[in-house]
């Protein structure tokens, strides 16, 4: 097991980091916070333009004569069925993220918009729902689509271990298998583990927030690190299990648990409210699309795109790794139009109408109903999903239901993680052994644990998305050799027979 | 072949450039030199121009070299290339320039412009080490993609093969996208230029192949460098628009190897 480069060398450089945060909290928040700032202010517009190219590559690719290419062999049919395929690409791409800010990003860009929009007002409100489609809508969709379609083409179709590196054939031959290939593979590694720590870490707070809010339980460290204990516990039992029993068993059942939320909070809440929030910010995301693609507003309220947008999209670079590798796992069988627009429209539509509605609802009880929810979320973003569940009938169901929805995507993202981990680290092997993912998902769980009491969760959340700059650069090649790849698949063919 | 040659003047040259040329051309079997030169319109003297090029022509006849002569006026690659479709010429001879880099890049030069729009063979003649009497051509690389335009070029190889030695068939291919699919490529190049070694075993005193990966531009001048190489022959090729954009592979070719060049349309 430690004979592999790649596990060994990730494995050294997660646990000096974490020593780094144990030792020295401040010394590694005032160095990834210099290096976070400087990446954020002086790569922006390579992040807004590579994101806005990353999507029009996936559209052409979709409409071009490559879309009828299938990501496995000819005769091969797509291992999953539609529902467990949406659910689990759903629970792995967005899950946890968007119950945490189905409420929360809407109403903080409502109380805090950039310079250029009045606060609390109604063009803040329409300013907020059009970016929270924004930050989770097509584009992130097209970052991850990029990274998993490059890997399961070349794994599925060419015969090549699932890793990312794999995908740099066309362009560096038996190089892959060298040091650069070692560095793209470790680079991934050091972004899957430093994302999903800090997510894992975030998630517990708000399971630990819930708690306290339903049953006065108190919101201390040591109860987040029980949290963190008994999920990764689960977490564990679900990646012993395996991909197909544990995480789509878990990955269906969460899908349809929030099916059953947003229903019932479209039915209960304010729906024609909702509907038209929806409906509005449908047109404004897509009437304005082409400009917040490329908005990075150096004259005015430049910090709030800063904060906000680009650190979304390093984010979702930063992930891209994690995500594109589970879901090129997952997309077996499917051809490159299929995946493109099943991957790229109905996550993201899903996103819309989940924001549509717990935003909606959030942003009506603000400015209809005048409640200070607002306020509220502003000094603690987790609180924002259970207060708003207060207003509404059955609230004590429903925010117990949302913990659970919690816990479970929680489980979930680990679980992927801990899976795609282990076939980053076995040099691509689909099934990575059990000591393989329980090593990583003790790590991980660790990671978040020790960061969370050392107070150096904020510094790994900036690290992962210095991990990005690099996986930008990586992502915009990797384009390359995709199109190379299938532009040379009608020679290639000639050879073969 | 390459009986009827036409030879652009711009009429700088002294007589001696023009007989050493015309004399290198000879090395090739040539017959007949069209000497051309093409005039601003409604700049010169058109009576001294013919003059002059009456009295290169009739120097040529007297070493032996049949030529004549053709004056035109226009866009000057454009009435090169005109000029020798009408003249039913077999190559259009071109001496290298050395004009300034900057220069070349940004305004082009006649000698891109002619190998753009000619649809006869264009032997650009550069001297390695300096233009003269004793030239020799010993070492000639002959860059094949296997495609249609490299075939069209084997009967020049074939031709050239009675004035010079050494023939390095160079094959610059594209990497496959995965090992398995490489390794039939390289198979597959392997049997091709061994076919092709056969097919021009009995024309050359020797053969060589070299097969490598990469930007095809690149690897020509690195292996005609390495080898020393006097002469390269090219297929030309219609390459795509965005091939077109970083400059084709034979304008590349053409101005970055130190040998002369030969581009078969």
């Amino acid at each position: 097991m430690f004979q592999d480069k790649v596990f060994l060398t990730s494995l050294v450089i997660v646990v000096v980091f974490v020593l780094a945060g144990v030792i020295d909290p401040e010394l590694l928040d005032r160095a990834s916070a210099v290096l976070h700032g400087a990446i954020i202010a002086h790569f922006g517009w390579a992040y807004m333009l590579s994101g806005f190219f990353f999507l029009v590559f996936c559209l052409v690719l979709a409409l071009s004569r490559y879309g009828e290419i299938k990501l496995g062999r000819d005769h091969e049919k797509p291992e999953y069925t539609y529902f467990g395929w949406f659910s689990m690409l759903f629970a792995a791409g967005m899950g946890i993220g968007l119950i945490f800010w189905g409420v929360a990003e809407p109403l903080s860009h409502y109380m805090d918009p950039p310079e250029f929009i009045q606060p609390e007002t109604g063009q803040a409100a329409t300013f907020a729902m059009r970016y929270s489609f924004f930050h989770w809508g097509l584009h992130p969709w097209a970052i991850y689509i990029v990274m998993s379609l490059g890997i399961a083409y070349f794994s599925f179709r060419r015969g090549m271990p699932p890793l990312i590196s794999s995908c740099f054939y066309p362009m560096l031959g038996n190089r892959i298998y060298g040091p650069i290939g070692n560095f793209i593979d470790i680079m991934a590694v050091f972004a899957t583990i430093f994302g999903i720590a800090t997510s894992l870490g975030l998630g517990a707070i708000q399971i630990n927030s819930g708690l306290e809010h339903l049953y006065g339980l108190p919101s201390s460290t040591g109860f987040t690190l029980l949290i963190i204990l008994v999920t990764t516990l689960l977490f564990m039992i679900s990646a012993a299990v395996g991909l197909d029993k544990g995480i789509q068993t878990l990955s269906k059942t969460n899908i349809l648990l929030a099916f059953a939320l947003l229903l019932f909070m479209l039915v209960a809440g304010p729906t024609s409210y909702i509907l038209n929030v929806f409906t509005d910010t449908i047109g404004g995301y897509m009437g304005n699309m082409l400009e917040m693609s490329l908005a990075v507003n150096p004259f005015l309220g430049q910090e709030w795109y800063k904060n906000w947008t680009l650190f979304y999209w390093a984010w979702w670079i930063a992930w891209s790794p994690f995500v594109g590798i589970f879901v090129a796992r997952i997309s077996r069988g499917r051809t490159i139009r299929e995946f493109i627009s099943g991957a790229l429209l109905v996550p993201t539509l899903l996103t819309f109408v989940w924001f549509s509605v717990f935003g909606g609802a959030s942003l009506f009880l603000e400015l209809e109903q005048g409640t200070n929810i607002g306020l509220a979320v502003q000094s603690d973003v987790s609180t924002g999903l259970f207060l708003v569940f207060d207003h509404f009938p059955g609230a004590l169901i429903l925010s117990n239901a949302a913990l659970v929805l919690l816990i479970v995507f929680f489980v979930t993202s680990a679980d992927s993680a801990t899976f795609v981990l282990g076939i980053m680290t076995s040099k691509g092997s689909p099934n990575p052994s059990l000591a393989k993912k329980i090593t990583w998902g003790i790590t991980q769980s660790s990671v978040a644990a020790i960061l969370l009491v050392s107070g150096g969760l904020t510094a790994l959340q900036r690290m992962a998305i210095t991990a990005a700059l690099p996986f930008n650069f990586i992502l915009l090649f990797m384009c390359y050799n995709i199109w190379k790849a299938l532009a040379s698949e009608a020679p290639e063919s000639r050879l073969r027979r | 072949m390459l009986k009827k040659i036409v030879q652009p003047l711009d009429l700088s040259e002294s007589l001696a450039d023009v007989k050493i040329r015309s004399s290198f051309i000879d090395r090739f079997g040539g017959q007949e030199i069209v000497l051309i030169h093409v005039m601003n319109p409604g700049l010169g003297d058109k009576g001294m121009v013919r003059a002059r090029l009456a009295h290169l022509v009739d120097e040529l006849n007297q070493v032996g070299i049949q030529a004549k002569s053709v004056v035109t006026q226009g866009h000057v690659a454009s009435q090169i290339t005109r000029a020798a479709m009408e003249s039913a010429a077999d190559v259009i001879y071109l001496p290298a320039s050395r004009k300034n880099f900057l220069v070349s890049s940004f305004l082009g030069s006649t000698t891109e412009d002619v190998i753009r729009l000619s649809d006869i063979p264009v032997f650009i003649h550069k001297q390695r080490p300096e233009l003269v009497r004793t030239e020799k051509v010993r070492n000639l690389v002959f860059a094949t993609d296997f495609g249609k335009a490299a075939s069209r070029v084997w009967l020049y190889v074939r031709m050239l093969g009675r004035f010079v030695s050494k023939l390095t068939i160079l094959h610059v291919g594209e990497r496959a996208s995965d090992p398995d699919t490489e390794q039939l490529r390289r198979e597959n190049a392997e049997t091709l230029l061994q076919e092709l070694r056969a097919k021009f075993t009995d024309d050359f005193q020797e053969v060589a192949l070299i097969s490598r990966i990469g930007s095809p531009a690149k690897h020509i001048i690195d292996v005609v460098e390495q080898i020393q190489a006097d002469l390269v022959v090219l297929g030309r090729l219609n390459e795509p628009f965005p091939s077109k954009l970083l400059g084709s592979t034979c304008s590349r070719v053409t101005s970055g190897v130190s040998s002369s060049v030969l581009l078969i349309p």
